[in-house]
């Protein structure tokens, strides 16, 4: 599903520039369920982010389903990700103000969909998350770990193919942690390839694979 | 597209749940739009809209010029300006002069009249809405026919509307006229540029034995010339040819019209002539007001930008293309704008309404400031640009939403992310857009205070001012007018509360004047420029005493200057300066200009004293003569020996309070039951009416630009308070560190003080090149004094630095431990 070669990601700085990503190149394939883990700094959310074509600024090869990331315009790239990808956050990002059904719509509505499909999905998958009863409150009305309940909702809505998820259990206490992690574990299993950035030796049990990052370069895991 | 209607009730719904962020906005949009609204509708009404006249293109007003001064011309030339036209096909001359007493009831009241001729209804195209207007026949030469005109606003107030009052007889002091008609309330009747709306119109020919003046002599200028063009003549041939007539009248009758000249504009220049800069520089105030409004506003949208930009970006992550992000604020700022243009229109139609009513009675009744359809659509046209600049330069930042940054914790912390230097660049502007109308209101206001604390040269304080109009038979004689004027002071010198009193002619009632051609005896005085036209001002002995004129050479009247005495003079220091400098000039004689006369000896020299208006912007746009400026050639002469049959008088009372009317009837009556006073009023009222559209236009002027600074403080306060809100964690975290309140004011306030003083820099620019402009309308003070513009900008940034203190204020009050679980 992905292939880097030789990507390098740097930022100038006074004197030249500093390279938080050297040399990576990994393969990951449809279906794998992989953790990022390495210190603090050393690159992990700055690859997530490549990964997921929020940043389109870096050197070497990105190839994504067959397609050259970084040879694609920014339009299309965006088109790419839309279809394709998924997010979750640390600190969820739910917009404050709109309701849990409202939320879960919103990337939908990005996709050309008529209404009653989208009433339709969004239904199934409040019932699947089972939170049909949340779907009016707004997130200031909810839990930590409901909140990001729904922000792995929100992920799946449109049915991507690979979940990116930076630190998605940073901020919930730990059997908060396990809940999410299970539900990875089981859209892992209905076929959705996961890649997140772990902290947790226990989080990353739940994936079948660790990358390890270490001062911008790879360690272990390609 | 997919969810517009739900990006606008979401739009609608975020509004309503930052009312304070909305009501702002509201507010300055709905000024803004309002403001301009009504004053664009106002300019052009009195620049563009027509006059309520047919055929008022073709209508023109004529005046006269001669060495040294400008002003009425005289009967016989209107009606030497009638025969030998040959570019006007009608012509009418008529004149405001005071009032008359309506006798015959009690109280006696007051009318505003008009002399005119009768062609004068004929070219305004108006008739009488009941009866008639006058004849040709009642206005010729000797008739005798006592006929009376009312203005329809006279008709209500006097009379009740009631219409027996046509074919009925009125008394006007103490002569019967008979009401041959009504005008309508439509009549825009010309007397209104210079003073009231007249009650009645009688023909000029009444003048002579209703007021004293006079019968159509050259020595009188009272009148004013109208005319309508033949069809197809320009203007430019209107004035050749009566240039022409006025080399004809040189000629014909050299002792009234050495130098004459004769002046023709269009009417719509005359009525309106005087407004036309104003009204322009009022839309330009109104202008900045908008524009103030349009970047209080972007950069509230803005700001709101900033506390939406983790949203903007989850959004983008969520997959919004750019063009739905540009959307969605672009909705939301049109729901903002659309909601502002309504308030806005409907401020402007209410405010609109108020200024008309204003306009009528403080500037001029002849000017229709009212809504009209084309302003609206130009009120329309600006808040929908209006809009258009608001929505596009935060909705162009939004679609630039950087997910990285924006997603990154921390992200909300910082100020300058998303258009920081935006906003600082609009503060800029607004400060600048702020302080072009202040500074331009600041040089009003001097310009209006040097206008009213130039000394006048007399004390006006609890001066009461009156004339008497000593007609008929009775008064037939000099003597007799003496006699009664002495008789009448005497009188008046005795009521308790009276400290002085004296004849003093024509003084300030209105624009009249009197003048006399002279030269000073013994010097050649064939060419035309040989005579001087001097003001001419009737007063009793130790007149000039009690009116606080001081002498500064010479001797005062006495009672020995009498009838049969020689003329004797006293004249302003300008005319003893010109006439004799470096001289002295008491015991010289002086020629009248008509053969015969007999020499007037000059005995003593006052100081220059104004007793014209001092300020009128008739006069700025006529000719540029300011009557209150530069030398004051006048000419003091003993009642005794020059007894004109309108006497004025002035009483200078002893303590504040109403004026003694009935003892002053009282007086009068003794001497003559019939005889009414006119016109009585405290000098100081009357100099409040002179004053009345200066200082209009003055507190207009300040008014629009109090407007544009409190907009300009406004926008800045929320700028700041905004960048405060945002950076609550940052200010915590830096006093849970040990800042102190010296550090976080200065961190609040310094990143606003750059664009500030840039702001300030740029107006002071803009303000000093406009200036220029403005000169034209101002009083003894330059268009680019520097002092004005200093404290304009003085007082704008302590106002927005005021604006960022309440705000930096709050900063200082945050609690750290709050501040830092707020993330
Ligand atoms: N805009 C930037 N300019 C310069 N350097 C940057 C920028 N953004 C990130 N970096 C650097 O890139 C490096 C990697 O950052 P990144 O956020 O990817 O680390 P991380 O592995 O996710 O760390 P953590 O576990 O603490 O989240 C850091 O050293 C950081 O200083
Ligand atoms: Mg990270």
């Amino acid at each position: 599903m992905i292939e880097l070669r030789n990507l390098e990601k740097s930022y100038p700085l006074a004197a030249g520039r500093v390279y938080v990503l050297r040399n990576i190149t990994l393969s990951i394939a449809e279906g794998e369920f992989v953790s990022i883990m390495g210190p603090s700094g050393a690159g992990k959310s700055t690859l997530l982010h490549i990964l997921g074509m929020h940043d389109g600024d870096f050197t070497g090869e990105y190839e994504f389903r067959a397609e050259l990331v970084n040879k694609l315009k920014p339009r299309d790239r965006q088109e790419l990700q839309k279809r394709n990808i998924g997010f979750v956050f640390q600190s969820f990002h739910l917009l404050d103000d709109l309701t849990v059904y409202e939320n879960l719509e919103l990337p939908l509505s990005y996709r050309d969909l008529k209404k009653s499909e989208r009433q339709a999905i969004v239904g199934d998958v409040l019932d699947k998350f089972n939170i049909v009863g949340k779907k009016d409150l707004y997130p200031s009305q909810l839990s930590g770990g409901q909140q990001q309940l729904v922000g792995v909702a929100r992920a799946i809505v449109a049915k991507p193919k690979l979940i990116l998820a930076d630190e998605p259990t940073g901020n919930l206490h730990s059997d908060q942690g396990r809940e999410i992690m299970e539900l990875f574990k089981k859209l892992n299993e209905e076929g959705t390839t996961i890649i997140q950035v772990t902290h947790s030796e226990t989080n990353a049990t739940y994936g079948n694979r660790v990358i390890r990052l270490k001062d911008g370069w790879l360690a272990s895991g390609n | 597209m997919s969810g517009l209607s739900a990006e606008i009730s979401h739009g609608i719904r975020g509004l309503f749940r930052r009312p304070g962020f909305a009501a702002t906005a509201l507010l300055t949009l709905s000024l803004g739009i309002g403001a301009n609204t009504a004053i664009v509708s106002a300019a052009r009404g009195i620049v563009f809209r027509p006059l309520p006249y047919p055929q008022n293109d073709r209508l023109v007003h004529v005046w006269a010029y001669w060495p040294g001064g400008a002003g009425n011309i005289s009967f016989p030339d209107g009606v030497g300006i009638a025969e030998r036209s040959r570019t006007l096909e009608a012509t009418a001359t008529y004149q405001s002069y005071g009032t008359v007493a309506l006798t015959g009831r009690t109280p006696a009241e007051e009318l505003h009249t008009s002399f005119v001729t009768p062609s004068y209804f004929e070219i305004l195209g108006a008739a009488a809405s009941r009866g008639r207007v006058f004849t040709r026949d009642e206005d010729a030469e000797g008739s005798s026919a006592a006929v009376a005109v009312l203005s329809h606003g006279a008709w209500t107030r006097r009379f009740g509307g009631d219409a027996g009052v046509v074919g009925s007889v009125i008394r006007l002091n103490g002569l019967a006229f008979e009401v041959v008609g009504i005008m309508p309330a439509s009549f825009a009747d010309l007397g209104a540029v210079e003073g009231p709306i007249p009650d009645v119109f009688l023909p000029t020919a009444a003048a002579a034995r209703l007021m004293g003046q006079p019968p159509r002599t050259d020595s009188l200028r009272l009148y004013w010339g109208l005319g309508r063009l033949k069809p197809g003549v320009r203007l430019q041939a209107a004035q050749e040819d009566l240039d022409g007539i006025a080399r004809q009248m040189e000629q014909e009758r050299p002792e009234t019209h050495r130098g004459y000249g004769l002046r023709v504009q269009s009417l719509s220049d005359r009525i309106r002539g005087g407004f036309t800069r104003p009204a322009f520089v009022l839309m330009a105030g109104s202008a900045f007001i908008l524009l103030i409004g349009v970047a209080n506003v972007t950069n509230l949208v803005l700001l709101r930008l900033a506390d939406r930009r983790r949203e903007m970006s989850l959004r983008a992550a969520l997959g919004a293309s750019s063009l739905r992000l540009f959307r969605l604020v672009f909705i939301e700022a049109c729901v903002l704008a659309a909601c502002g243009g309504a308030l806005g229109t409907v401020a402007g139609v209410a405010l609109s309404k108020a200024m008309s009513a204003w306009v009528f009675t403080n500037v001029s009744p002849l000017l229709d400031v009212s809504m009209d359809p084309i302003a609206l659509a130009a009120a329309i046209l600006c808040s929908t640009a209006a809009i258009l600049l608001i929505a596009a330069v935060p909705a162009h930042h939004a679609r630039a939403a950087d997910v990285v940054a924006g997603l990154s914790s921390g992200a909300r912390a910082n100020l300058d992310g998303g258009g920081g230097k935006t906003r600082k660049a609009l503060m800029a502007l607004e400060v600048g857009f702020a302080l072009v109308p202040l500074a331009a209101a600041g040089l009003m206001a001097r310009s209006f205070n040097t206008l009213t604390h130039t000394p006048l040269g007399f004390e006006t304080r609890r001066l009461l001012t009156f004339r008497m109009d000593l007609v008929g038979p009775r008064y037939q004689d000099p003597g007799a007018r003496v006699n009664l004027a002495d008789a009448f002071l005497e009188k008046v010198r005795a009521v308790p509360g009276v400290e002085a009193a004296t004849v003093w002619g024509p003084s300030m009632l209105g624009n009249a004047t009197w003048v006399v051609n002279v030269a000073p005896a013994g010097r050649p005085n064939d060419r035309p420029d040989a005579f001087t036209m001097l003001f001419r001002h009737s007063v009793s002995p130790g007149g000039l005493d009690a009116l606080g004129i001081e002498r500064v050479a010479g001797r005062d009247f006495t009672a020995a200057d009498d009838a049969r005495a020689p003329l004797v003079g006293i004249v302003s220091e300008s005319v003893a300066k010109q006439l004799w400098p470096g001289q002295d000039p008491v015991g010289r004689q002086l020629v009248r200009s008509a053969p015969g006369l007999p020499p007037i000896t000059v005995i003593g020299v006052t100081r220059d004293a104004r007793h014209r208006q001092r300020y009128s912007l008739q006069d700025v746009a006529d000719a540029g003569l300011i009557g209150g400026l530069g030398p004051q050639r006048d000419i003091y002469l003993p009642y005794a020996q020059r007894s004109n049959n309108g006497v004025t008088f002035a009483i200078r009372l002893a303590d504040a309070g109403p004026a003694p009317v009935e003892a002053l009837q009282r007086a009068v009556a003794g001497l003559d039951p019939d005889l009414p006073l006119s016109d009585v009023r405290f000098l100081e009222d009357r100099i409040a009416d002179q004053e009345r559209v200066p200082r209009a236009l003055a507190g207009l002027l300040l008014g629009a630009a109090l407007l544009a600074a409190l907009l300009a403080a406004t926008g800045i306060y929320g700028v700041v308070s905004q960048a405060v809100a945002q950076r609550t964690r940052e200010i915590g975290l830096r006093a849970a560190l040990g800042a102190r309140r010296g550090h976080i004011l200065r961190l609040v306030v310094g990143q606003g003080l750059a664009p500030l003083c840039l702001g300030a820099l740029a107006g002071l620019a803009a303000a000093l090149s406009l200036g220029r402009w403005l000169e034209a309308l101002l009083f003894g003070v330059r268009g680019t004094d520097l002092s004005t513009f200093a404290f304009a900008a003085l007082s704008l940034l302590v106002v927005a630095l005021l604006a960022m203190i309440f705000p930096a204020r709050r900063a200082l009050a945050v609690d750290p431990g709050v501040a830092l679980r707020a993330e």
